[in-house]
């Protein structure tokens, strides 16, 4: 979906930046949280980098499977991933190819039916899941690798370089992407790789504000300052004190960024500005569009695959909220306590 | 005030931004850019004339031996002098006037839709916040997830085949009834009603579930604070103390996303015209860019872009008379 | 049966319990708690932190959030006679079925409780910052209860009334338009006691209220709060980890651990002979200006995690006192002296003072003293 909402909240980097710095005695509970953070934080650093970077990973594995909402959000990305790499070589023949058996109803020969112009289309979904996965995660890396790099250097360095790069990230922010992606699609020559780097181009700035704030935040605690005052040098304080700290963040920035890179990739297909030789589930859509399935009522054609995307798209999302919710503990949904019944209650 | 100037700077940085963008982009795509687009051009079925491939040749800079910067100066003085160049499908017919139509169009639906389903939406968030934990939150919460995975262009065809085809309760293509007068008769507007209620309808829909989940989330985090605690402790109204005191300080984030989201609103809205033929500025766009048409594609990108500039900057000061923490000079 | 016109006596606390549903288990944050509170009294609530002084203090006024409890106990309020009070408050007095027109804030529904807050009790917040509405103005705030509460004011009165209670705190008034975050801290501290003062309340609840300020600040704060009771005679409930604070301010002071009230006196009383262990090791805890210099004290040990309370007194394991029942038997809240009674006595709960263990008599300051330096000295606790 375009609207790629952060499910995010603490505010937006921009507020914290408007926001007051006065200088008052109390500590804001963010303030003590930071505090409590930075202990913690200290004394991660006694251990070797390695080992900090596995307990992220554990820390990430934890938050996928932590409770039923994200299980499942990771259960339906793990089955497209399992589909899109295995699926094909359990199919028969080749779906793109055009036979005579044109706009066939489901049936035990052809699980979704056919195409106008005749290919199977469960054969085609499944074809389709490979294109469609497989280049969301490779858009999704490119995305996730320029966002990173804009986010992390302006917001270490700071100054001039962090004003202009900043600069540079809201107006990508600001610019409609769609729109820029028909314009860029419609001077280049299409095809997956064509599209994949048109989304990453379109696509970066918002992972790069939040990691940009995210460093601006780190970087100013103490256990930098203590790296840096050890005499590491800049980039090693930024990928191996600042970046393991991160992989949370990045890890939920890279499924946000997937959702939208999926969407786009689809989008953009089912405009017919991608490849259209090639299954995917846009250009499926862009097919059936073309094709009149609408108005031949061929629900088994243009259902199925916009369904995909939105079953994706949906257990991206449910991991994108799990993170929150252990980041963020407000979040959680209290598991139901049971007050003892010995103790009644009298009044709450 | 200091704000204001700073984020009124940015706003005229990023027009001079897009502006430039417009420039560069043609030029750098790859080959000889003038016979990429006549042949193009001819295989969409469209003779060029001599003119045609002359004004092509001046308005991609390929004619003039003038250095880039000369050229550049040019454009932004066509720019200013409202010169769009003229539209090759619709030759001789000036870009801007197709642009003009469109921009009508696209404002009145946007507005509309964005309108709903803010407010919709919040609404939807903060009751499913007050309620978190109960069945509501619980059954709200995984429709509405499921609702913004939803891809925009595959709600618009579902919509398009529920209600369009197989219900036949209102039209699906174009944005009024085009065998009818054009003026403003009743008959006019109610077609202009009927024809843009489904696109509305799907971008209200696909739009909800991003509102109401910012809304809902940070309305959770707004309730455990403590002023909500204190406003409880007064003994004020409940509906004061929901509405004045939490939902007042939870928009805020929702709020300061609209600037951002309305980027994301523009995008799906031109999807969703396209889908419905709705003579916007979007669906302007998208004909351009499958006939190959680049006066069309570069002023419809440009005004596209400006109009996301500009409701930016109008919900950004919205968002500093909401925040009044905001209205105050920044320091470091 | 008492009356409330004779002694009188605004608010009761009889055995009040809180407990937190924790996944381990029920967690005691507060445990059958009694006590008295008169008209225009000062009550300090003294202990560390994490002794349950501030759920107390919520769950008194019912502000309680899920995962608290409150599972056993009565928190009565006796309204005084000769108050304007909305018809509701004589509603449920009469209703109630007790002889001395009390009234069970724990029973109240929740609309009845709504139009009985701010009206009798009110509460200071910790952090003003945090109990401010960052988008509305002071003056907003303050008139927010007057509307609610007092229909019958219009615009012009509300306004003046504001501005009335921000002169009574000392803030000028044309702050009346100001937000949160224009103040100072102080100056938001007073507005909050302000918003308190609004409804003219027979009992004001402070939890804290000038920790996170300066100590020139809270000295004014305090010398505020404490002449405005003294005016309005309104009964307060003040609630602090520094115990020096309430040994000036305080009529009455009350230390609890461990969720349980471990010894109440008059703050004169408690200042001259503490009778609790506990309270001694608190009062020595900060050094004197004046006097003979002597080693800093304090309580080795730490305040128990109340998943795992000790048995017995909970405050055995870092008592320098402790003996054989304290182990095994919670020593109850009652007299230090056979013969003291009224409302002056000095209550506590330490088996030192029951006679059936501890017939040799009371101990005495230097006996506390000398055990505290041993376990100091000793560097363990119990």
């Amino acid at each position: 979906m375009q609207q790629s909402f952060p499910s995010q909240w603490p505010p937006s980097p921009e507020k914290t930046e408007g926001s007051i710095i006065t200088s008052t005695p109390e500590l804001s509970d963010q303030e003590r949280r930071n505090e409590a953070d930075s202990r913690a934080i200290s004394r991660m650093l006694a251990l070797p980098f390695h080992v900090r970077f596995w307990h992220s990973m554990q820390a990430v594995w934890h938050a996928l499977t932590v409770n039923r909402k994200v299980a499942s959000g990771t259960a339906i990305v793990g089955f497209f991933l399992v589909i899109a790499l295995f699926g094909p070589f359990f199919l028969h023949g080749n779906p793109n190819l055009y036979t005579h058996d044109a706009n066939l109803p489901p049936s035990g020969a052809h699980w979704l039916g056919t195409t106008s112009l005749g290919q199977d289309i469960f054969g085609q979904l499944i074809l389709g899941t490979q294109v469609s996965v497989l280049w969301g995660f490779f858009s999704g890396i490119l995305v996730t690798i320029f966002s990173l790099v804009i986010g992390l250097v302006g917001g270490y360095f700071g100054g001039i370089i962090d004003e202009i790069l900043s600069f540079i990230t809201n107006v990508f922010l600001i610019l409609p992407g769609i729109p820029l992606m028909l314009v860029l699609a419609s001077y280049v020559p299409p095809s997956a790789l064509t599209v994949s780097l048109v989304v990453a181009f379109t696509s970066w700035a918002w992972g790069a504000r939040v990691l940009r704030a995210q460093t601006l935040s780190l970087r100013s605690r103490e256990f930098v300052t203590a790296a840096r005052s050890n005499g590491e040098s800049v980039w090693r304080a930024i990928f191996f004190e600042i970046l393991p700290n991160q992989v949370s963040v990045v890890a939920a920035n890279f499924v946000s960024t997937m959702i939208q890179v999926i969407l786009a990739f689809a989008t953009l297909q089912f405009l017919g500005l991608g490849d259209t030789s090639q299954a995917s589930w846009g250009g499926m859509l862009y097919l059936a569009n073309s094709q009149n399935a609408l108005l031949a009522h061929q629900w088994w054609w243009f259902v199925p695959p916009g369904l995909c995307i939105a079953v994706l798209g949906a257990g991206l999302a449910l991991i994108n909220f799990g993170i929150d919710e252990v980041a963020d503990p407000r979040l959680r949904s209290e598991p139901k306590i049971k007050v003892p019944k010995r103790k009644k209650v009298v009044a709450s | 005030m200091r704000h204001l100037l700073r984020r009124i700077l940015f706003y005229l940085a990023a027009v001079w931004a897009s502006v430039t963008m417009n420039f560069f982009i043609p030029r750098l795509a790859p080959g000889n850019p003038v016979q990429i687009i006549l042949g193009n051009l001819e295989k969409t079925g469209i003779k060029p004339s001599p003119d045609m491939v002359q004004s092509l040749a001046a308005s991609l800079g390929i004619d003039t031996t003038d250095p880039i910067w000369v050229q550049y100066m040019k454009y932004l003085g066509d720019l200013l002098h409202g010169n769009f160049g003229r539209s090759f499908t619709n030759y001789p017919t000036p870009v801007l006037d197709i642009i003009g139509q469109g921009i009508m169009w696209t404002i009145g639906l946007g507005t509309i839709a964005v309108v709903i389903g803010f407010v919709l939406g919040s609404l939807i968030g903060m009751i499913a916040a007050w309620k978190r934990g109960t069945i509501i939150d619980s059954t709200l919460s995984p429709a509405l997830t499921f609702l913004y995975a939803i891809p925009p262009f595959w709600l618009a065809l579902i919509v398009v085949y529920i209600f369009g085809f197989s219900l036949g309760w209102f039209p699906f293509v174009n944005g009024y009834d085009i065998y009818g007068p054009i003026d403003w008769s009743w008959r006019f507007i109610s077609s202009v009603i009927d024809h843009g209620f489904l696109p509305a309808l799907t971008l209200v829909l696909s739009s909800l579930a991003g509102w109401m989940l910012v809304m809902r989330n940070s309305m959770v985090g707004v309730l455990s604070d403590d002023y909500v605690l204190m406003a409880n402790a007064k003994g004020l109204k409940q509906r004061r103390v929901l509405f004045t005191y939490a939902a007042r300080n939870a928009i805020l984030p929702n709020i300061a996303n609209f600037a951002l989201a309305l980027g994301f609103v523009v995008s799906g809205q031109v999807v969703t015209e396209i889908v419905f033929s709705y003579p916007g500025i979007g669906d302007a766009l998208f004909i351009g860019v499958q006939n190959h048409d680049y006066p069309l594609i570069q002023a419809a990108f440009l005004f596209i872009a400006l109009g996301v500039l500009g409701a930016n900057f109008l919900a950004d000061m919205l968002y500093a008379v909401l925040d009044p923490r905001v209205r105050v000079e920044r320091s470091a | 049966m008492i009356t409330s016109v004779e002694t009188k006596t605004l608010l009761e606390v009889k055995n009040l319990s809180v407990d937190y549903s924790a996944a381990s288990g029920a967690v005691h944050a507060v445990d059958k708690v009694s006590f008295t509170l008169k008209r225009g009294e000062i009550l300090g609530l003294a202990g560390e932190s994490g002794c349950g002084k501030s759920t107390l203090a919520y769950a008194i006024t019912r502000l309680l959030r899920p995962p608290a409890y409150i599972t056993e106990g009565e928190v009565l309020y006796y309204p005084p006679e000769g108050r304007e009070r909305s018809p509701m408050i004589s509603k449920l007095t009469r209703a109630n079925g007790y002889a001395d027109n009390s009234i069970d804030i724990l029973q109240l529904t929740p609309s009845q409780l709504r139009r009985f807050r701010w009206n009798e009790l009110s509460i200071v917040f910790q952090s003003a910052m945090n109990a401010l509405n960052p988008v509305l103005s002071v003056g907003t705030q303050i008139m927010d209860v007057l509307k609610t509460h007092r229909p019958e004011m219009g615009p012009d009165q509300r306004k003046r009334r504001a501005t009335d209670l921000l002169n009574l705190v000392g803030i000028a008034s044309d702050r009346l338009k100001s937000y949160p975050h224009e103040l100072s801290g102080g100056m938001r501290q007073r507005v909050v006691i302000a918003i308190a003062l609004a409804l003219n309340p027979e009992l004001i609840v402070m939890d804290e209220p000038t920790t996170a300020l300066d100590v020139v600040v809270q000295r004014e704060i305090l010398e505020l709060i404490s002449s405005l009771c003294r005016e309005l005679s309104t009964a307060l409930i003040f609630i602090t980890h520094d115990l020096s604070l309430l040994l000036e301010l305080a009529d009455k002071v009350a230390i609890m651990y461990a969720g349980k009230m471990v010894e109440k006196a008059t703050s004169k009383d408690l200042y001259l002979r503490p009778t609790h262990p506990y309270s001694y090791g608190l009062l020595n805890s900060f050094p004197n200006l004046h006097g003979p210099r002597r080693n800093m004290g304090g309580i080795p040990g730490s305040p128990p995690d109340l998943r795992a309370v000790p048995s017995g007194c909970a405050f055995h394991p870092r008592c320098p006192m402790a003996f054989g029942p304290c182990r095994s038997v919670a020593p109850p809240l009652k007299q230090a002296r056979l013969g003291e009674s009224g409302e002056d006595a000095q209550l506590v709960a330490c088996h030192l003072y029951d006679p059936r263990f501890a017939p040799g008599g009371l101990p005495t300051q230097d006996q506390f003293a000398a055990g505290y330096v041993s376990i100091i000295k000793g560097g363990k606790t119990r």
